[in-house]
């Protein structure tokens, strides 16, 4: 099997685009034309282009920033690592460009315009990046890292960020910055589609992430003291061996998680008479096999005769009824007040497995007609006379207690 | 998807993302849950879900003295699983070296859990401790890997864990660790059960108070 190499993989693709991305980063910005068309797709798959207005796309400004920085080339009013700081580069440009523009430099006031341009395209980039950030971080709820801890750090971080970021959108003048670039088209246009209408979707988006991040942090907390209780409880359990709940299944209204009604096991059969299963259930008959099988039959050769018995005695294990019968009237004979044989069914699951309750009666009073005479218990019948059978009893409980002496 | 989840709900199956994804989610909307609801108020039965909506089961609408026997079997099976499933859980967060306890979803890899308890002694100790609880985790074969396989089996056959990859042998939790946390939560606070770090800090507190 290859192992593929994403890195040499990526740089291959920028390797056949080279061309298209090289035209854009010197022109500012490159028109879709049929020849770079598959370049152009490519790189805005790999999020190396952006749109810019009419029609053409420019490097986006993570990768205009590596350009830079490779190809060490001077920007104007470098900026920060922040958001706040590509604001205040493109108020400065704005300002700078209005200055020369008054004073009729017309190369400075070209270059500015670039690089106004540049400017606005790296703030709707830069908050399109960060909200993708935002986006990760909380779609994944910081899977990066383990603790609930370093989760809860993060998410404050987090939380600052998009906070720091919502309230620059909303306190910066974009209006200003617009008044500035009035009698401008190019810039006015990307001012306008780039950045100022776009900024009620960012801040939406923002809010929305802070919203997320302010539920996190609430959860986060909610899982510290779930992990707390489960530490707690498991101490106490360690340092009372011996502890068991009190009775909650008798109270009078037994909690919610009690309340759990009895599995019905649900079985079903297929109506033989329906004319519309008769190709099913043909087809089921054709995979059972039309033998069963061989049978190894040795017969004893005439005249010879077999001084070994060729059966061997197997005891069967004890069921699991037979089995729970004896211990309940083991307990039971021990008792003076008597045991409910319906209370032992039910605070004896695993001894009786899946035996049901009714069974289990019939099978304790079985054993007592059986061997009651010999035994050295009593027997209590809890019963009531049936409403409509004279003669009859229904029989509620069995209650199996130590013979009087 | 309806006669899917009444069937579950019937058998007295919990209901959740990990072990039913589509019943679950289908079970989400309120018209599903309320026609779900009508079909078991006609039997007796009523919709339930865990405190934080991880799972759904269904429980009696009234408990009257037939359904009170089923009640005391319901608490004979808390009696019986909370030791052994507490002792569990707080064996994954060593493993994990987590400060927080799994969540119905979470994922359990054997293969992580094994390595753990072979090569860390005090991990050991702690798996060899589930012979104490029980003979649903008494084994024959009392190596590291013959007590992990009894304990992981016996977790699933309670309904704790799913197997989700047998290659890989992953697990995860399911919703009925909810059900679970929602009892130990009640019986802290209902049996006096007081988290030991936190009355140290308040003790410490009226130490100082004194002084």
């Amino acid at each position: 099997m290859s192992i593929v190499d994403p890195v040499a993989t990526l740089l291959a693709k920028l390797n056949t685009s080279s061309s298209t991305i090289a035209a854009a980063y010197y022109q500012g910005r490159v028109h879709k034309t049929d020849e770079n068309a598959r370049d152009i797709e490519r790189l805005r798959q790999l999020r190396l282009l952006s749109p810019d207005i009419r029609d053409a796309y420019q490097l986006r400004a993570s990768f205009r920033h590596f350009l830079n920085a490779a190809l060490n080339t001077e920007r104007l009013f470098s900026m920060g690592a922040n958001i706040g700081g590509y604001f205040q580069r493109l108020a400065n440009l704005v300002d700078e460009h209005s200055i020369a523009f008054q004073e009729g430099r017309d190369v400075d006031c070209e270059r500015y315009e670039v690089e106004t341009r540049e400017a606005i395209s790296d703030i709707a980039d830069a908050i399109d990046d960060e909200l993708i950030i935002l986006q990760a971080q909380v779609a994944t709820r910081f899977a990066a890292v383990s603790t609930i801890a370093e989760k809860k750090r993060q998410n404050l971080h987090y939380q600052e960020r998009t906070q720091q970021l919502v309230n620059l959108l909303e306190s910066f003048h974009f209006s200003d910055i617009g008044d500035q670039l009035a009698g401008h088209e190019e810039l006015a246009l990307s001012f306008k589609s780039l950045l100022s209408e776009r900024i009620p979707a960012f801040r939406e988006s923002l809010w929305s992430i802070l919203d997320l991040l302010n539920q996190y942090l609430f959860e986060f907390r909610k899982i510290e003291e779930r992990a707390k209780k489960v530490r707690a409880f498991a101490l106490h359990l360690n340092r009372n061996p011996d502890w068991e709940p009190k009775a909650w299944d008798e109270v009078t209204t037994p909690e919610d998680w009690l309340q759990c009604a009895t599995q019905i096991q649900i079985q079903s059969h297929p109506d033989v008479a329906a004319p519309e299963l008769e190709e099913l259930l043909a087809e089921i008959a054709r995979t059972i096999p039309s033998s069963a099988g061989e049978k190894n039959k040795t017969a004893r050769p005439a005249g010879h005769i077999e001084e070994e018995s060729g059966n061997e005695e197997i005891t069967p294990p004890e069921s699991p009824i037979r089995k729970a019968v004896r211990f309940y009237f083991k307990v039971a004979i021990k008792s003076d007040k008597g045991i409910s044989a319906r209370d032992w069914w039910a605070s004896n699951p695993v001894i009786l497995g899946g035996v049901k309750e009714e069974i289990w009666l019939l099978r304790v009073l079985a054993e007592h007609d059986n061997k009651g005479k010999t035994g050295k218990w009593a027997l209590r019948l809890a019963s009531t006379s049936h409403p409509d059978f004279d003669g009859n009893v229904l029989i509620n409980d069995v209650i199996v207690s130590r013979k009087p002496t | 998807m309806f006669d899917q989840v009444a069937t579950h709900l019937l058998e007295g199956k919990f209901i959740c993302e990990s072990t039913t994804p589509e019943a679950f989610r289908w079970l989400k909307s309120d018209e599903a849950k309320q026609e779900i609801s009508t079909y078991l108020g006609k039997i007796g039965r009523r919709l339930s879900k865990s405190p934080n909506d991880q799972a759904y089961y269904a429980t009696w609408t009234r408990v009257g003295s037939s359904e009170r026997t089923e009640v005391k079997r319901v608490f004979a099976g808390i009696k019986q699983t909370i030791r052994p499933l507490i002792h569990f859980i707080t064996l994954c967060m060593e493993v994990e070296k987590k400060d927080s306890s799994p969540v119905s979803g979470d994922r359990l890899e054997y293969a992580m859990l094994l390595k753990a308890v072979t090569e860390n002694a005090h991990l050991f100790e702690v798996l060899r401790e589930f012979g104490t609880m029980g003979k649903e985790f008494t084994v024959t074969d009392a190596s590291a890997k013959g007590m992990l396989d009894k304990v992981i089996k016996q977790m699933e056959q309670w309904g704790y864990l799913i197997l989700i990859n047998r290659e890989q042998e992953s697990y995860r939790f399911t919703g009925k660790l909810d059900y679970y946390y929602q009892v130990i939560e009640f019986l802290m606070e209902n049996e006096g059960i007081t988290d030991p770090s936190s009355q140290e800090q308040e003790d410490g507190t009226e130490q100082r108070r004194l002084i």
